[in-house]
């Protein structure tokens, strides 16, 4: 043990001089060839196979090859009952690392709840699991947990997080997407159903080519259009409108399913992996005839019954804008004349002139002129704000629009696929600097070349077969070689996203980067083996999901420390202790809802708007009058559910998920970064939701039961699923007796403090 | 040691153990982090990693409690960005254009190229300015007479009559000022410099906006957001009255302080019971408490400007109607510059189109109102900044997403977007005064000689404020990122 230390740092130093070494040598590599791909992009013809001359050795390059399969020389990994153990200890043991104990079951259950569901476990099932002491306790609840639609709810936020999903645009009109959450429904229900990961992916890439006609592939389809999107008027120009939706596309499915920034290599050779610019246009073309487009999924019925009533809801804002603006006239017609009296002689002559005489320009200048005189609402607002009878008159018409506006009834649905609707495909040029006046030579579709080197040319069919007229076939032959089984990336890149949630960090910490400039993997056996575990469970993830939950490395202490895995590895890469973790902003609104007993588990549909802080309201962008931009649903049930159903508009945050780092939505997020500081003190104590769901949840203790003790334990089991100690029993009991308010004041100041604490933060 | 593992592993651990033993204080990051509020005061993290390398790029960190050192001495410590939003017009504000006078409501003369703009018709008329012209200061610096305050600062500023940007749409335009991209989703110039500064301020947040009350600009929160830096470091909104942040103040007023201290004790008794030994992290959230608890009244006296003189009132027109609302944010401006705050972002312009500057219909009308509204309370800001010695550490800036065309749209008095030439000026830290830099063809609507792309001013802030924008970068999805994308170099004329 004593010459342990010493021998290490010895190794670590080689290690770091060859590494330094190896990335100078690396570097110069990539300077000379990625001269000659430059060259070749830009004179053509495409040669695939020197591009692929740089690394084929790179590790996440080359098939997984399973551990327990190859080599016979890891004894514990296979005297292990999960092979997850095996590898894990074999490592630990290699580096002379002592793991710590399992948890608690009381621990466990929290971190198992919370992790396969985003929701703390109640008290009844606390209690029921800590009764049960027979084998299968633990692995009994994970397949409860699994089983149920909560699962979905909480890991399609993962899955949302890739998508950057959100229900508005973006930009400068962010206008909002009304079917957006068919997609996001469609993703809950395909984890839930546990739908292979193979037919997953096939059906986010060409849905509408594996299942031409199938409503919910098209929805599916809509996965590479989720981020935000233009949408302006004015001299656009479409190529780059067109370019911008293949980007966004491209970009997203390389990084989510590849494992690779393939984005950088759009404007130049990529500079650390071996991705010249001609693969990231190779890697467009398959999505070269792909557009998006709204296709209608609703029955002629629900069309008839929503013409129906749309056009009752007009027959009655119609009086109602008939009032307005009769009230309005006259004032419009002051503002105007004020307007003409400005006008300088030269307009007036121009104004004066019969249609026939004037010139061109002049005629120009006289539509200028009516625009000039134009009356604005803002102006008509303004004016009429200095007479108070009309003026509230108008406010009171404004606010009858606004209201009969809110009952006009949602769209028929219709999906947001991405699909091929023509015969003839578009040409994919490469763009020198990704500039679309640049264009220096066709490619057609092909994956990246250095996994065709590695893989084999007979990987990947080039001749593709249409699918039917419209249907080229194209992105149904990637989504087959991403899925191909010898895909060298699909599989690791996935298994290894399950692992990132289920521990806070990924076998490889760069979960969207398994290029060479991406982390090594911590443990590539168990990678490796993960990897090969879910081809042979048909890509069934929640086989997956499965084995990592029921192993001992999953359930080990987070609050126990172990001096070996102190000193040789603290921040805990190789697994000897679990990591207890700070709850996401949706698991931590769920999380509070659910102690308060609120939690509306309602699934699916529109997605809900929660009331939000008017410091943030008051500044949401329009340029129209509008009377409410943000009107709530007043139902407070529908307020309470989960996070995975709150509409989420891109140009406008929740101060909750902004404090406890929600991403923006606006690019691909794989990891979330967790962030401590003052605002989140500042929502979790003074925000509306806080202190109301506090109140809620301390009425339900009142309820609970007549006895001061019982409802602290209660309050505890839900918050910490744990009873309080004694210490803590005598401080609460002071707390509540030292307080002078309101018998419900005392229970909320408790409940306040309780989901403000770590321990209700932070999952063990 | 640290029972909590670092989120998002900024480089390659190449050799695990290594790294690990490298990267001994991801929390202990954090836990830095949040002794500067959490509002950003970690900062060039980037230093040692321009180049792929296999330093750990926290290490440079952590001698560091207060605030970062730059890479080079800076001229200017804070920052202040007065943002017009919709597009100020340089021929009728700071780019006198007699020849397009002469061609006032003829067509635009082939010979200057085509104008690329939002709305424009394929062959628009040209619109002359009907603005009173004179030259001030010692330096004869040309003024309209929509500013008169200004006029007195001729020798203060220093003009930029050559920028451009690559978007001629509100939005994209609004990101590529901000973020140096006309994409959403990166992280913004106030973001970038608390990155590399961090905070002076224990008490305020490191970069604060505030937005016209009428609406955010188009491009809305992601024109302040941190994109890929951690979250810490997006802008704060603030405003006027007595919670200026939100949530800062209780929802239900029943919470009142006594109230509050009784539950954060006790929370703070839960949590020291739950703290495992040195876990920084955890103690750097109880910190929080305590920090958010003092913000709570430190934050309102930032903003109370009832212990301002009524001569400073004056000075910035908070008493009068027109401008008293655009002067009581760059009063408050001033007062959180004096506190502290590292970035300070104002927005003259957000919401309907009357209250941009965004003057398609009609230029004049339109830049009476939003001039009418801000130029006092601009020339207020400078003077106070300058007899308060605040201005010497102090680089003020202002402008919009982009100018407007030299002619009109569509026979209209008003002018449409043009991104290829138009002004922006820059004050106080480091800056030359009383220099006009660049200039315009002869109608304005090509930036001619001395192009100031949006990177090059980019380049040239950070210089300002002691850093290389080669150097300021931030590792995202395997490429280091920095605001100047692969453009940017500093304007070397304008920094004294």
């Amino acid at each position: 043990m004593k010459c342990f230390l010493p021998q290490l740092d010895l190794k670590a130093k080689v290690c770091t001089l060859l590494g330094r070494t190896f990335a100078a040598l690396w570097f110069v590599l990539i300077c000379l060839s990625g001269g000659v791909w430059m060259a070749l992009a830009e004179t053509g013809p495409l040669d695939r196979a020197i591009a692929t001359r740089a690394s084929t050795s790179h590790w996440a390059f080359l098939p997984p090859r399973d551990p327990l399969r190859v080599s016979k020389s890891s004894g514990s990994a296979v005297a292990a009952a999960n092979s997850i153990d095996g590898l894990v200890g074999d490592q630990l043991d290699r580096l002379q690392i002592k793991p710590v104990g399992l948890a608690n079951k009381a621990a466990l259950l929290r971190r198992v709840t919370y992790d396969l569901t985003g929701l703390p476990p109640t008290p009844a099932e606390l209690k029921a699991f800590l009764v049960d002491n027979s084998g299968g306790a633990y692995e009994k609840t994970v397949d409860r947990l699994l089983a149920s639609s909560a699962f979905g709810e909480r890991w399609a936020q993962h899955w949302l997080d890739l998508a950057h999903y959100a229900d508005s645009n973006g930009f400068e009109l962010d206008a909002d997407r009304p079917h957006a959450w068919l997609y996001r429904d469609w993703v809950v229900k395909a984890i839930n159903e546990d739908m292979p990961y193979d037919r997953f992916l096939t059906l986010q890439i060409a849905g509408d080519e594996v299942e031409p006609g199938n409503q919910e592939a098209m929805i599916a389809s809509g996965f590479a259009r989720s981020g935000p999107f233009e949408i302006v008027s004015g001299n656009i120009d479409l190529e780059v409108r067109r370019n911008d939706e293949l980007i966004a596309a491209t970009s997203t499915v390389g990084s989510v399913f590849l494992g690779l920034t393939m984005g950088c290599a759009r404007c130049h050779d990529h500079k650390f992996d071996p991705i010249p610019t001609a693969d990231y246009y190779r890697l467009q073309a398959f999505f070269a005839g792909a557009r998006h487009i709204e296709t209608p999924i609703h029955s002629p019925e629900e069309r008839v019954r929503f013409d129906f009533e749309k056009k009752r809801i007009e027959a009655l804002l119609k009086p109602l804008e008939t009032a307005k603006a009769k009230l309005e006239k006259p004032y419009r017609t002051r503002l105007q004349q004020a307007k003409e009296a400005t006008l300088t002689g030269r307009e007036r002559a121009i104004r004066a002139l019969p249609r026939e005489q004037r010139t061109p320009a002049e005629a120009r200048l006289f539509e200028g002129i009516s625009v000039a005189l134009n009356v604005t609402w803002e102006e008509i607002a303004e004016e009429i704000a200095h007479h108070p009878n009309d003026h509230s008159v108008r406010e009171s018409l404004k606010r009858q629009l606004y209201e009969l506006g809110l009952k006009m009834p949602h769209p028929p649905a219709q999906a947001m696929s991405m699909m091929e609707s023509e015969k003839t495909l578009p040409e994919t040029w490469i763009l020198r600097r990704g500039d679309t006046k640049q264009k220096r030579a066709v490619v057609s579709p092909a994956p990246p070349s250095v996994l065709l080197s590695t893989m084999g040319e007979a990987s990947f069919n080039a001749t593709f077969s249409a699918v039917d007229a419209k249907h080229s076939g194209r992105r149904l032959a990637l989504a087959r070689w991403l899925v191909s089984g010898q895909n060298p990336l699909t599989s690791r890149v996935i298994v290894n996203r399950l692992w990132q949630h289920h521990f806070g960090r990924g076998l490889v910490a760069t979960p969207s980067d398994f290029g060479t400039k991406g982390s090594s993997p911590s443990n590539p056996q168990l990678l490796d083996w993960l990897a090969c575990e879910l081809i042979r469970h048909e890509w069934k993830l929640k086989s997956i999901h499965r084995l990592i939950v029921t192993s001992k490395t999953y359930q080990r202490a987070s609050g126990e420390i172990s001096r070996s895995g102190e000193k040789r590895d603290p921040e805990n890469q190789f697994l000897w202790k679990m990591t207890a973790r700070r709850m996401e902003a949706e698991g931590l609104r769920d999380s509070t809802l659910a102690v308060a007993g609120i939690l509306n588990p309602k699934r699916g549909g529109p997605g809900v708007r929660l009331p939000l802080e008017p410091e943030v309201r008051d500044l949401i962008f329009t340029e129209a009058e509008v009377v409410d931009l943000w009107p709530v649903d007043p139902d407070l049930k529908e307020q309470a559910r989960r996070s995975i159903y709150v509409h989420r508009k891109r140009n406008v945050h929740y101060p909750l998920f902004d404090a406890f780092d929600a991403p923006d939505m606006l690019t691909s997020c794989s990891q979330r970064p967790v962030s401590t500081h003052a605002p989140q003190a500042l929502v979790m104590l003074n925000s509306g939701f806080a202190q109301q769901t506090a109140a809620t949840f301390a009425r339900s203790l009142l309820d609970h039961s007549p006895e001061v003790k019982a409802r602290i334990h209660e309050a505890y089991l839900r918050c910490y699923s744990r009873l309080p100690t004694a210490k803590e029993l005598r401080w609460t009991l002071e707390f509540l007796r030292t307080n002078p308010r309101t018998d419900l004041d005392r229970w909320t100041d408790l409940t306040l403090a309780l989901i403000n604490s770590n321990e209700f933060i932070y999952v063990p | 040691m640290s029972l909590f593992m670092f989120p998002k592993p900024p480089v390659k651990p190449r050799f695990p153990v290594t790294e690990s033993r490298a990267l001994p204080g991801g929390s202990r990051r954090q836990f830095l982090e949040s002794l500067g509020l959490g509002f950003g005061s970690v900062a060039l993290t980037q230093l040692l990693a321009s180049e792929p390398s296999t330093k750990p790029i926290v290490a440079p960190h952590l001698g560091h409690l207060g605030p970062s050192n730059p890479h080079f001495p800076a001229r200017a410590k804070r920052c202040i960005f007065l943002f017009m939003v919709g597009g100020p017009s340089q021929m009728d504000l700071f780019d006198p254009k007699p020849e397009l006078n002469k061609l006032d409501g003829k067509h635009l003369p082939a010979s200057y190229g085509n104008v690329n703009s939002q709305f424009l018709e394929t062959d628009p008329l040209c619109l002359g300015s009907t603005r009173r012209w004179g030259r001030y200061g010692q330096c004869g610096m040309d003024m309209s007479d929509l500013i008169p305050q200004m006029h007195q600062h001729a020798d203060t500023i220093a003009l930029v009559r050559s920028c451009a940007v690559d978007s001629v749409i509100h939005a994209p335009a609004h990101y590529q000022m901000n973020s140096g991209r006309v994409l959403m989703g990166f992280p913004s110039l106030g973001s970038w410099v608390t990155y590399g500064l961090g905070s002076e301020s224990q008490n305020l947040p490191a970069f604060v906006v505030m937005a016209q009350p009428q609406g955010t600009p188009e491009g809305g929160v992601p024109c302040w957001g941190s994109g890929f830096l951690p979250a810490s470091h997006q802008g704060t909104l603030f405003r006027p009255g007595s919670s200026p942040i939100v949530n800062l103040a209780s929802a239900d007023p029943q919470f009142d302080r006594t109230r509050q201290r009784r539950i954060l004790d006790y929370v703070g008794t839960l949590n020291r019971r739950h703290l495992g030994a040195g876990n920084s992290e955890l103690e750097a959230r109880i910190k929080s408490y305590e920090l958010a608890f003092r913000m709570q009244s430190e934050a309102p006296e930032a903003v109370d400007l009832t212990r301002e003189t009524a001569e400073t009132r004056a000075l910035y027109g908070v008493d009068n109607p027109r401008t008293a609302e655009f002067g009581t944010r760059c009063l408050i401006t001033r007062r959180l510059i004096e506190r502290g705050v590292r970035f300070v972002q104002l927005y003259s312009g957000g919401g309907p189109v009357a209250w941009q500057w965004d003057a398609h219909d009609d230029v004049n009308a339109n830049h009476e109102r939003m001039a009418g509204a801000t130029d006092r309370p601009v020339a207020g800001l400078l003077t106070d900044l300058k007899r308060r010695g605040l201005l010497d550490e102090t680089l003020v800036i202002w402008g919009g997403e982009f100018g407007r065309t030299p002619v009109s749209q569509k026979g209209s008095r008003g002018r449409d977007h043009n991104a290829t030439g138009f002004s922006m000026w820059f004050a106080g830290g480091g800056i030359k005064p009383g220099t006009v830099y660049g200039s315009t063809d002869e109608i304005g609507l090509h930036a001619v000689e001395n192009r100031a792309h949006i990177n090059d001013i980019h380049a040239t802030i950070l210089h300002l404020m002691g850093m290389d924008h080669l150097k300021l970068t931030h590792s995202h999805e395997g490429r280091d990122e920095r605001i100047t994308n692969v453009a940017g170099s500093v304007m070397q004329n304008l920094v004294a």
